[in-house]
């Protein structure tokens, strides 16, 4: 933890190679994060693009408070897809539809990978916002429940009920939408 | 293994098995034979976990990545050339209290320390708005006075952070809450007692006031939700900000000054356009957790 409060020190200075390995250790597990949220993955890289950059607009006000810095980085992301998906609902109804081809060289290996993103994030929506939290911070980024507290703020009791019947409900609604 | 957990809820037990799988690389079946009194029922969950992190085990393009970490590295530089430049925002509290007051005393006296009164984050007049706090922050001898001067420019901040969400600039909002957060932090460490360094953490943060937009556990979808969440947060005012009989005359004062800094804030959320609402919910948070503490603190 202290390495990391060194390292934010120095981030907060626009040290760029301090920047650099934030970016580095944290760019793919943000990337998830939003991909399972939104269930379109080349609209999450944009998405996670802006998290870093947002990120590093307002590291001048970042406080260290003795969690993981990444727990700061989620909490934009969350930000960052709220006001997506917000968006999103208040235009008229348009297919998510992304060039498949563009993110594999393989189209059924593309094809595969992007029913199950959608599937799960399609899923998940159907959670309340807790359990939507904990399913993405556990599998998008297998991430220990003591950090997936931390970060939530709660206790890690709390956390493993709501997982519990996060992965129930979200088992639920995986099997309905599979027989549909 | 590990300790058999007949007498552990299926939650515990549940977790015990992801964590397993997640981190230690495990199989489903291995779980299933460590639990066999757990099998039936973890069977379909573990799966659905299983099947949920496969699913997750996406990565963005090397291309898009290789871009956007160029595109990153030169705002980081950039970033920090312009810090350079800049020196006033970062120079040290002294020197930007003797500069400012210094352009004010030069130019025209307390003119500019007057007409700095209305500037926001980014105006060049901002910088003696500040320092003239700093000059009215040494004439407050007392702890309770310093308290107090401290949770009117926590207001003061407010009153920007709302002009500012007017005019749309989500940089001075966030300016304005990091200063914001200083004035609240500062009253919780003028209070402290017992301790060394740092604010006292009052019981009840482990449970947050404000969530990270937190929306009704109802809701189908997990999309348009945040009206839901702003529109609750205009009829449910914190408990924290209710005065009672016995609060000190510091503790009542800081708790009626929060609650109008804190209507403030709900108002401007209510009216802000879609943009701007995640700094200005930044900005609420940290308003509240602020006060939290700085309430507790002074209340001990």
């Amino acid at each position: 933890m202290q390495d990391e409060k060194t390292l934010v020190n120095r981030a907060k200075e626009y040290d760029q190679e301090a920047f650099g390995q934030i970016y580095e250790e944290n760019f793919d597990k943000i990337f998830r994060y939003i991909a399972i949220k939104i269930g379109n993955r080349m609209e999450a890289e944009d998405l996670t693009q802006q998290v870093f950059m947002k990120a590093l607009k307002a590291i001048s006000s970042y406080k260290w408070k003795d969690v993981p810095f990444s727990a700061w980085l989620y909490k934009i992301a969350h930000n960052q897809v709220v006001d997506y998906i917000r968006k999103k609902s208040r235009q008229p109804e348009t297919e998510l539809n992304e060039d498949i081809t563009a993110i594999e060289d393989n189209p059924y290996k593309a094809a595969e990978l992007k029913v199950e993103l959608e599937e799960l994030s399609c899923a998940l929506r159907k959670l309340t916002p807790l359990q939507q939290e904990v399913i993405s911070l556990r599998f998008s980024c297998e991430m220990p429940i003591a950090q997936v507290a931390q970060i939530m703020g709660k206790k890690e009791g709390a956390i493993k009920a709501l997982q519990y019947s996060a992965i129930q409900a979200l088992r639920k609604h995986m099997v309905v939408e599979n027989n549909a | 293994m590990h300790e058999k957990m007949a007498d552990k809820s299926i939650e515990v037990v549940l977790d015990s098995c992801l964590e397993e799988i997640l981190c230690a690389g495990r199989k489903v079946e291995e779980c299933l034979a460590e639990y066999p009194e757990y099998a039936s029922e973890l069977k379909p969950l573990l799966q659905a976990a299983e099947a949920s992190r496969c699913a997750a085990n996406v990565t963005p393009r090397e291309d898009f990545k290789a871009r956007a970490r160029y595109d990153f590295n030169a705002a980081v530089a950039d970033m920090a050339h312009n810090r350079k430049k800049r020196w006033f925002n970062y120079a040290p509290v002294w020197a930007q209290l003797v500069a400012g007051a210094l352009v004010a005393v030069m130019i025209s006296g307390g003119a500019v320390v007057a007409a700095s009164g209305n500037s926001l984050p980014g105006e060049s007049l901002y910088g003696v708005k500040l320092a003239a706090e700093q000059v009215e922050m040494g004439f407050a001898f007392s702890k309770s006075a310093k308290s107090e001067l401290n949770a009117d420019l926590a207001n003061r901040r407010v009153a920007e952070i709302v002009a500012l969400a007017e005019t749309e600039q989500t940089e001075g909002i966030r300016i304005a809450a990091s200063r914001l957060d200083d004035n609240l932090d500062n009253i919780a460490v003028l209070n402290i007692k017992n301790a060394t360094s740092g604010g006292v953490l009052p019981p009840e943060t482990q449970e947050p006031l404000v969530t990270t937009p937190a929306p009704s556990d109802q809701h189908e979808g997990g999309v348009a939700s945040y009206d839901e969440y702003l529109a609750s947060l205009g009829t449910q005012i914190p408990e924290m900000f209710t005065v009672d009989s016995d609060d000190s005359e510091l503790v009542s004062s800081l708790k009626i000054k929060g609650l109008a800094g804190y209507q403030d804030l709900v108002s401007s959320m209510e009216k802000a356009p879609d943009h701007i609402k995640p700094a200005l919910e930044e900005a609420l948070v940290a308003f509240i957790r602020g006060y939290e503490v700085a309430i507790y603190n002074a209340g001990l």
